[in-house]
């Protein structure tokens, strides 16, 4: 699942680094609400590198959240992509201060029993982009509320609780130096966490739900259907119109090609056959003479007269087999076909042309 | 199917144009029919099939109104 090296040599910082920018495609409100899931997961289980097991490498928790996921429409909900320009902004000032902060931060890289000295800089710079992704987020949560709709990640994530929460479990957990872990505790940020199965799971159905046809229309067809015939205009046609037969012209033309067509398609059928028998005896013949061929005759002349008269006989009959189909084929299931096709020109009424 | 006939035609021409070279040249090699059918004749009875063909033969025409 995740190559092991990539997971031992990186820490959270790195990691929620890297992880922003394999979600770069997502929205932002999104992006963030994973981010500081993954933030929260990483405050309070303490170790990172535990964290990052489960997680997988960035590429590879990247990969189970955007797998599924559809960005929201910009249209429809633009406050998704407005954070869009704090989002970055917010995420950099952690790194300046990174560097501002270590020094400040000096009781944290004292406790060198924890695992990583970084994290502690690392945990005390979330806060401070968080407030500000948490004020974004609430403004989406406001404006998602109101419209009623909003993008599922989000919805996995009540905005207001995990603001607080992220504010002070992304604050106070600076370390699990002894200072820190009052904080923790506090909160219900492990409640929060979005957990990247969850998104996947919520984005696919969402994927189904939207693949699946409406019931809108076919209710709207069956309450439009009956509503417009009185309004004049008739049952709608969807197809084009069937043909009305005109019986009296029917009946006359049936009876006609009955009469006429029945012995004519019998005559040329019975050709058809003559022919096919001709044919079959010619290639008889050939075949009866080139038999002779193995009669005993001693003159190789004979023979060759035999074998050539065969192949002459044979080389007629199949051109008068194939001529005894083509005149069934063409003639008399031809001249059926254009009778019914006739009729069917003559005798049904087809209104305007039906097209091509 | 057009494949199909040109397969067939294919094979009737070659047919008949090797059956013209052989016969051909069984006639310039003194080819004689009347052997032919001795031996055809010696070793079949034939009689008795050419006179049922031609009874055949009468008793379509008795039937044919012309």
């Amino acid at each position: 699942m995740q190559s092991l090296s990539e997971v031992a040599v990186i820490d959270r910082q790195k990691y929620i680094k890297e992880l922003t920018k394999l979600l770069s495609g997502m929205a932002p409100a999104d992006r963030e609400a994973v981010l500081r899931g993954v933030s929260a997961r990483f405050a309070e289980r303490g170790d990172d590198d535990a964290v990052i097991r489960e997680l997988g490498s960035p590429t590879f928790a990247a990969v189970q959240v955007l797998r599924g996921y559809t960005p929201p429409d910009p249209e429809e909900h633009p406050e998704a992509y407005i954070v869009e320009q704090p989002a970055p902004e917010a995420e950099t000032p952690p790194e300046s201060e990174t560097a501002a902060e270590p020094p400040e931060q000096g009781p944290a890289p004292g406790s060198e029993a924890v695992p990583q000295p970084e994290t502690a800089p690392a945990r005390e710079e979330e806060p401070v982009p968080e407030q500000t992704e948490a004020d974004t987020a609430e403004e989406n949560a406001a404006e998602e509320s109101a419209a009623g709709e909003g993008p599922e990640p989000e919805g996995e994530m009540p905005p207001e609780e995990p603001d607080a929460a992220d504010e002070a479990g992304e604050a106070a957990p600076p370390e699990e130096g002894p200072a820190a872990e009052p904080a923790p505790a506090e909160d219900g940020a492990p409640e929060d966490f979005p957990d990247i199965e969850a998104i996947l799971e919520e984005a696919e159905e969402a994927a189904a739900a939207s693949e699946l046809p409406p019931p809108e229309p076919e209710g709207a067809e069956a309450g439009a259907a009956p509503e417009q015939p009185p309004e004049g205009l008739g049952v709608p046609v969807w197809g084009p119109p069937r043909p009305r037969a005109k019986p009296a012209l029917l009946a006359l033309y049936v009876l006609g090609a009955v009469v006429l067509g029945l012995p004519v398609t019998v005559l040329i059928t019975a050709a058809a056959l003559a022919v096919l028998l001709l044919a079959g005896g010619v290639l008889y013949a050939g075949g009866l003479s080139i038999s002779f061929c193995f009669l005993g005759l001693t003159v190789v002349a004979d023979i060759l007269m035999c074998a050539g008269a065969g192949l002459v006989l044979v080389g007629m009959g199949l051109p008068l087999a194939c001529l005894a189909v083509w005149i069934f084929v063409r003639g008399a299931v031809g001249f059926v076909n254009l009778l019914i096709r006739k009729g069917g020109d003559w005798c049904y009424d087809h209104g305007e042309v039906t097209g091509q | 199917m057009k494949r199909a006939w040109s397969v067939v035609f294919a094979v009737a021409l070659l047919a008949l144009a090797m059956g013209g070279v052989v016969f051909g040249l069984s006639l310039l090699m003194d080819a004689d029919l009347v052997r032919v059918a001795d031996a055809v004749f010696a070793k079949y009875d034939l009689a008795k099939v050419i006179v049922a063909a031609r009874e055949t033969l009468g008793g379509i025409r008795g039937v044919l109104p012309f």
